[in-house]
């Protein structure tokens, strides 16, 4: 069908003059045919601009009115058409976009001279406006970054002076640390007898016997160490002991006391007041004159 | 819009039987379901009906019905269209009805009452508002009474959105049914309130 056609049969439908076998027709290819439809609905808004604008025929008014009014809804798009043409009407139109941006730059200078000094004059005023607020611009704008440079400066010095402030008591509160830790350490040492540890007991091999092998070592986990040495032929009616260094600087004789069995004799060493380092013990027998006699010297290292 | 209460309801038996007719694949029948129901609905909203959707329902009801009773049906489809057609019909005779015993009852206002156009004139001026400015110009353009002029109009309408003038008048409709759906809100909000 031809779209005039097309158009016809849609507006005499609308109007409700297009026979009911064609109706139907008409119809169901609109359901299946959206193109149609959109035709369809183009066709009624044309025929309702028509009745608002009063360019229908007094018969297709008639027509108009009797069918396409009958729904309440037709009605009321009839309404809404009046005003939004009422509307459109009253719009003004859009001007037709100018040829080209050249044909504008030439037109401008179609102007009379007149018009056009007039013109240059105010682009001038202008510019000369908005060269001064620039400049005034720019004044506010040093004055404002000379403020910002003060307070920055005068803000480094505040923390400067908080930095100092917190490395004093940074150093404050290491020497109060450390003297707590001084105390501490007092008062650990004066409480060791109360709860001193058990007494460690070393045995010594004679430095006769232990030339190839290391010395015994004896740790200062313990206040007082007792260095076992093994006795041997025939016992003495006493003993002595000499500590010293061995370089041979002669530190203290020590207390000597033989085991029941007389086996052994053992020596108590205050590990506390005795520096790391190697020494060597001299054990003596007192022979009942009096005199002594050197039985055996021990190697050990003290760490 | 009330329907009159019809004391046949529709059951799951004559609803499965419509579907089957539709297509015998159910997702299948589903779809054309709801196809059809959609161009049924626009058709009756293009035809004025008040309620399309309550009347397209009503349509099916009645077509699942005749199915159920055994009545031979040949094309579905269109028989559903037929049925929807005078399904319309028949709420427009009872509208009419009900607009003559009105009439008897009450002196009734102007069809368009001054005051209604008074309100849909300040809806359309907030609708158009609710368009891009594109779109305004475009609607307010291409529905301008210009006469002669407007085939030059909309040619160069068309010429400047870079359409045919096909496309552009499915366009400004469109935009024109848009722009009438919100007015029809905005009224009923007015009336409202």
């Amino acid at each position: 069908m031809k779209p005039d056609a097309l158009q016809n049969q849609l507006r005499d439908y609308l109007l409700g003059t297009l026979p009911e076998s064609e109706q139907t027709a008409l119809e169901q290819s609109l359901l299946n045919d959206r193109e149609k439809f959109d035709e369809a609905r183009a066709v009624e808004t044309d025929l309702v601009d028509r009745y608002v604008r009063n360019r229908l025929s007094a018969k297709e008014r008639t027509q108009f009115e009797r069918n396409y009014l009958a729904s309440p809804l037709h009605r009321e798009r009839v309404a809404i058409a009046e005003a939004m043409l009422a509307e459109f009407d009253l719009s003004p139109a859009i001007a037709e976009p100018s040829s080209s941006w050249w044909q504008s730059w030439q037109n401008s200078f179609r102007f009379p001279q007149l018009i056009f000094s007039g013109a240059m004059a105010i682009v001038l005023l202008l510019t000369a406006g908005v060269v001064l607020w620039l400049f005034r611009d720019r004044a506010q704008l040093n004055q404002q970054m000379v403020q910002l440079r003060e307070q920055s400066r005068a803000e480094a010095e505040r923390r400067q002076q908080e930095l100092a402030q917190q490395q004093r008591q940074l150093a404050e509160e290491q020497a109060r640390s450390q003297q707590l830790r001084a105390e501490l350490d007092k008062l650990q040492q004066q409480k060791e007898p109360v709860v001193a540890p058990a007494v460690l007991s070393f045995l010594l091999t004679p430095a006769t016997r232990a030339a190839n092998s290391s010395p015994t070592v004896i740790s200062r986990k313990s206040r007082n160490a007792q260095l076992l040495m093994e006795l041997g032929g025939t016992p003495y009616p006493g003993y002595q002991a000499k500590l010293q260094t061995v370089e041979g600087r002669a530190l203290s004789d020590l207390p000597v006391r033989a085991t029941k069995d007389g086996a052994f004799v053992a020596v108590v060493l205050p590990l506390a007041v005795t520096p790391r380092g190697d020494y060597i013990l001299i054990l003596n027998g007192r022979k009942a004159d009096g005199s002594a006699e050197e039985l055996d010297r021990y190697f050990f290292r003290i760490q | 819009m009330t329907l009159p209460q019809n004391k046949w309801v529709l059951t799951e038996t004559a609803w499965a039987r419509l579907m089957e007719r539709l297509d015998p694949e159910e997702a299948r029948a589903g779809e054309a379901y709801e196809a059809l129901r959609e161009s049924l609905v626009k058709f009756l909203d293009w035809r004025g009906a008040h309620s399309p959707e309550e009347l397209v329902d009503e349509a099916f009801n009645r077509v699942a019905r005749k199915l159920e009773e055994g009545e031979a049906i040949q094309d579905v489809p269109s028989f559903c269209h037929g049925v929807a057609r005078l399904v319309y019909l028949q709420s427009l005779e009872r509208h009419e009805q009900r607009h003559v015993a009105l009439d008897e009852a009450l002196p009734l206002p102007a069809p368009i009452p001054e005051t209604g156009q008074d309100v849909r004139r300040e809806c359309l001026s907030r609708c158009l508002h609710t368009l891009s400015p594109e779109n305004r110009e475009l609607i307010t353009t291409y529905y301008r009474d210009e006469r002669r002029q407007k085939i030059d109009t909309r040619a160069a309408l068309a010429k400047r959105w870079g359409i045919p003038l096909n496309a552009l008048r499915n366009r400004a409709q469109r935009l024109r049914d848009k722009l009438e759906q919100c007015i029809r809100r905005c009224c009923q909000n007015f009336s409202a309130t």
